[in-house]
């Protein structure tokens, strides 16, 4: 078929005229078909020989090179054959010029190269000027006479002398180059190479960027400034060439062909298979600041750096190496610290223990024993062990393996009796598994120990107040306060010590030496007009409190009024008096003071400055830890009092950053919250125009992302707001939209046996009291999920009620569906949305082990 | 980066050591001429200063660097630049490569 179609070609082409063939020909080698080229070129110079010559040399010699670009080579011989049979001598000294330039003969380029620049016109240089001049450098071969072969052999000589350090003669060579010649941009590329050795990074990279584009100079810069920047530019990672030029600045030239086809696996997330190609032929792993010591080292964090599925490969590769126990000491070391780091807090008790046990031994006998190290790696298997078990997905309070911890942690304490780290541990687990006895007496142990350790002063410290050490606490606080003095916490901690001990002397009837503590220790801290500890009305209504109850009602009297005199109104010192008598009183029945003298007057009302220090007095007394928690006789009571001050407070003077201030510390008390709306509405009443108060007050009535209606009126608030430049309220309500968009858009995961399943639970977020946002904690007891979810499943109605009524604090009502729907294998419906949840306060975590009610 | 990378001081190094490593480092890399540089060898040195540190480093590292292999041999040369220029037969070389892939 083929040969049917030439022919009838060519008895096409054989019709044509002679200027029609010459056309055809023409464009045909202009169209780059230089095998019809030559055949109609062939045709007319049977016709015209003189006429068809030039152009059939031209289509021959084109297939010639295009043959050998191919690797044609003897189809490529036969041709050139031809051609000389037809080409002038002249004419094949060229060809035979372009072929050794195309094989790379760089004498040929050179020679041609500098022909062309001495053909040049006088004009200012041009690009191919450069690439002329490129060629004549690059060729290495010493110029013959000629314009340009002064500056080319001095160019030489100077890159000759540059590369063995001769930095002088490479300067002097250089000043044999004109600024104006085609080869100056080569004594930048010089002198940018002799700054980079220098160290002078700044003055190479400035160098280096000026080289022309397109000059073989900025193509070989490019492999020092990836090197001078901060940054890799480069997607896709530099080219081989750069990686070898690395390789061998490095004086490690051996590791460019490993490197580089580590690079592609790598790339591929083939972790495995590029770590092999480097352990092939080279020292590799090993440690120290060589560059494949470094290369060790990322090898062995690549486990935390990369993603999942390749990590998974990783893994499964140094698993599979383990298991075939053909590694060395350190491949042994990193390979279980690989695995201890990435799973250890999901291996089992025994599991963890031999790894770190494994880890241990291999690590002692490649580098001696390490008791530091060993005491640091304890002391993490430790806390591991002390982590709390989970149940149902949540956080039960007990350790995972106590008796272990304690062994671990007493072991590592033991190791490193300088090291605070594994006292501070297991202290805490002490503290977690109710050893009283034994974590006072560490943590006097530690105190003597590290005399000048905050954290280990505080800790003592507060232990000491709960089992009402009082004059025990103030000398740990006292050493912590010298040890940071800048902390501002610590005064009051030593205030509060003081005020406990002075307490207890009341109690005992040591009124003297109380009267000396409060005189000598306890009124000189008085210097902080807002803390409950250490403002001078604070401290005169405690006391106010003290004398009231233990010498006489009088005192008492006495003492409040000098309180309300220093006080910044007199609304916080009668809050102050009824907290601190709960506090002082609490478990006394018969120390107490008259119920007449705990009232909470009505006038004169307080301004909001002080409604908000009632609040910050209110939310500091009643931290969980400090004071227990108050009688709920109590909370009713101040509550009811604070709404009641409301409108007196809204009246008087106040400042917006006053109102601000309130409802962020109700934001974060629970018991308040309804104040929260009272103070809103007040407001509102204030200044209906007002922006932020038609927020809070919208805010406050609990509003809907779904109801149409109100999110306009957001809309218009916000619009208003935008208007009055008030940026404070956009702030607010761009939170609360993305709040409530969170919310709206929760979805539990779905629950399954399928593989996709548990890799939602994979990392589950350590505390369930705060889940990030629109997402609840993931439980990772599965198989205590499925039993709950088939008690769910066969529950009446009435009890789904009940067990809905009294879920986990901080369990979306959303979950709870969520879980009867599956549990039933009914389609959830979609998530509807609750009112606006108070923030939980972080001082008062939820229990999450509340799923035991079921 | 590997700390003990960015000081040029070996593993087992004593206190003392890294002290002096820390400081002659920061003399050639003030916050004002590199913070980068600055706050790379700050951090190095906050990791192994102590012997606690160290142990802690040794045992619990993860992330030393954050990139390829490649991209980690970039990291050490850019942060320790090699002072010696390339061998000249290796430079012809590469000059010429450099040409060649430009005209492709």
């Amino acid at each position: 078929m083929g040969k049917r179609r030439k022919n009838k070609s060519k008895q096409n082409s054989e019709s044509l005229g002679s200027e029609d063939l010459l056309a055809q020909a023409r464009a045909h080698l202009a169209a780059g078909k230089f095998r019809k080229a030559r055949d109609t070129a062939k045709i007319l110079f049977k016709r015209d020989a003189a006429l068809a010559r030039p152009l059939l040399v031209e289509a021959n010699q084109s297939l010639a090179e295009e043959m050998l670009a191919k690797g044609q080579e003897s189809e490529a011989r036969t041709v050139l054959e031809y051609l000389k049979t037809i080409a002038t001598p002249e004419e094949l000294a060229a060809m035979e010029r372009r072929a050794a330039r195309a094989a790379g003969d760089w004498s040929v380029m050179a020679e041609d190269a500098l022909a062309a620049l001495a053909n040049a016109d006088d004009g200012p240089v041009t690009d191919e000027m450069r690439r002329r001049a490129d060629e004549a450098v690059i060729a290495f071969a010493p110029p013959e006479a000629g314009p340009w072969a002064d500056e080319v052999r001095a160019i030489q000589t100077a890159l000759e002398a540059a590369c063995a350090e001769r930095w002088d003669e490479a300067r002097a060579e250089l000043r044999k180059v004109s600024r104006r010649s085609p080869f100056s941009h080569w004594t930048l590329f010089i002198k940018g190479l002799a700054a980079f050795c220098s160290g002078d990074r700044r003055r190479a990279h400035e160098l280096f960027e000026a080289l022309p584009p397109g000059s073989a100079t900025a193509a070989a810069a490019e492999g020092w400034l990836p090197l001078l920047r901060n940054r890799d530019d480069g997607a896709g990672g530099p080219s081989p060439t750069i990686v070898q030029l690395w390789c061998n600045l490095a004086g490690a030239a051996q590791l460019s062909r490993p490197l580089i086809e580590a690079e592609k696996l790598w790339r591929a997330d083939k972790i495995g298979a590029a770590y092999d190609i480097l352990k092939r032929g080279l020292d590799f792993p090993c440690v120290g600041n060589s560059l494949v010591g470094q290369l060790s080292r990322l090898f062995f964090s690549a486990a935390f750096i990369l993603p999942g599925r390749a990590v998974d490969n990783w893994l499964n590769f140094i698993d599979r190496r383990l298991a075939g126990k053909r590694l060395d000491l350190l491949e042994i070391e990193e390979f279980v610290r690989i695995f201890l780091r990435h799973e250890g807090p999901l291996l089992a008790d025994q599991s963890l223990t031999d790894d770190v046990r494994a880890y241990l031994e291999s690590r002692a006998v490649r580098c001696g024993a390490d008791p530091l190290l060993e005491s640091y790696v304890r002391t993490w298997l430790g806390k591991i062990l002390a982590e709390p078990e989970r149940q149902f997905g949540f956080r039960a309070s007990q350790p995972r393996n106590a008796d272990a911890a304690i062994k671990n942690l007493e072991r590592a304490v033991e190791l490193a009796p300088d090291s605070v780290a594994p006292c501070l541990a297991l202290c805490e687990v002490y503290e977690a598994t109710r050893r009283k006895a034994e974590r006072n007496r560490l943590l006097d142990r530690m105190s003597e120990r590290f005399p000048k350790h905050k954290e280990t002063l505080l800790l003592a410290g507060r232990h000491a107040l709960e089992r009402k050490a009082y004059r025990k606490a103030v000398r740990f606080f006292q050493q912590a306060r010298e040890a940071d003095p800048l902390d501002a916490g610590i005064p009051d901690l030593v205030a509060e010590g003081l005020s406990g001990q002075l307490r207890l002397d009341y109690e005992k009837r040591k009124f003297a030496k109380a009267r000396k503590l409060w005189d000598e220790e306890l009124w000189p801290l008085a210097d902080d007009s807002e803390s409950p500890w250490r403002s001078r009305w604070a401290l005169l209504a405690r006391r106010a409190v003290l004398e009231g109850v233990h010498e006489s009602v009088e005192a008492g009297r006495d003492w409040l009024q000098r309180a309300v005199d220093s006080a910044p109104g007199a609304a916080v010192v009668w809050l102050a008096r009824l907290l601190f008598h709960e506090e002082i009183t609490l478990g006394a029945k018969k120390q107490r003071l008259p119920k007449s003298e705990l009232g909470l007057p009505n006038n004169p009302a307080p301004s909001l400055a002080n409604l908000a220090l009632m609040l910050e007095l209110w939310n500091r007394s009643n931290e969980e830890g400090r004071l227990g928690r108050y009688p709920d006789s109590l909370h009713r009571k101040v509550k009811s009092w604070l709404s009641g001050q409301i409108g007196g407070a809204v009246r008087q003077p106040f400042e917006r950053r006053e109102v601000m201030r309130i409802f962020e510390l109700l934001d974060h008390d629970p018991f308040h919250g309804d104040l929260a709306g009272s103070l809103a509405r007040a407001l509102w009443r204030l200044d209906r125009d007002n922006p932020l108060y038609r927020f809070f007050k919208l805010r406050e009535d609990g509003f809907d992302l779904h109801d149409a209606k109100e999110m306009r009126e957001l809309e218009k608030i916000e619009a208003g707001a935008r208007k009055r430049g008030d940026r404070e309220t956009v702030a607010l309500i761009e939170k609360e939209r993305a709040a409530l968009r969170n919310e709206a858009n929760f979805h539990p995961p779905p629950i399954g046996n399928d593989d996709e399943d548990f890799a939602y639970f994979n990392d589950p977020p350590d505390d369930f009291a705060e889940p990030p946002p629109g997402f609840a904690p993931p439980p990772d007891d599965l198989a205590g999920l499925a039993t709950l979810l088939d008690d769910l499943a066969n529950a009446p109605e009435e009890l789904i009620k009940e067990l809905r009524k009294t879920r986990p604090k901080g369990m979306p009502a959303a979950v709870f569906d969520e879980m009867v729907a599956a549990a039933r294998g009914e389609a959830p419906g979609p998530p509807t949305p609750s009112p606006r949840p108070r923030p939980t306060p972080s001082r008062k975590p939820n229990d999450p082990n509340q799923l035991d009610l079921f | 980066m590997d700390p003990f990378f960015v000081l040029q001081v070996p593993q087992d190094s004593d206190d003392a050591t890294i002290r002096a490593a820390y400081l002659s480092a920061i003399e050639s890399a003030s916050p004002e001429s590199d913070p980068a540089r600055f706050q790379e060898i700050s951090s190095a040195y906050e990791k192994i200063k102590t012997a606690d540190q160290r142990r802690a480093y040794e045992f619990g590292r993860s992330v030393v660097y954050d990139d390829t292999p490649v991209g980690a041999l970039r990291q050490c040369l850019a942060f320790h630049p090699p002072q010696k220029p390339p061998a000249f037969e290796f430079l012809k070389q590469h000059l010429r490569n450099c040409l060649q892939q430009d005209k492709g």
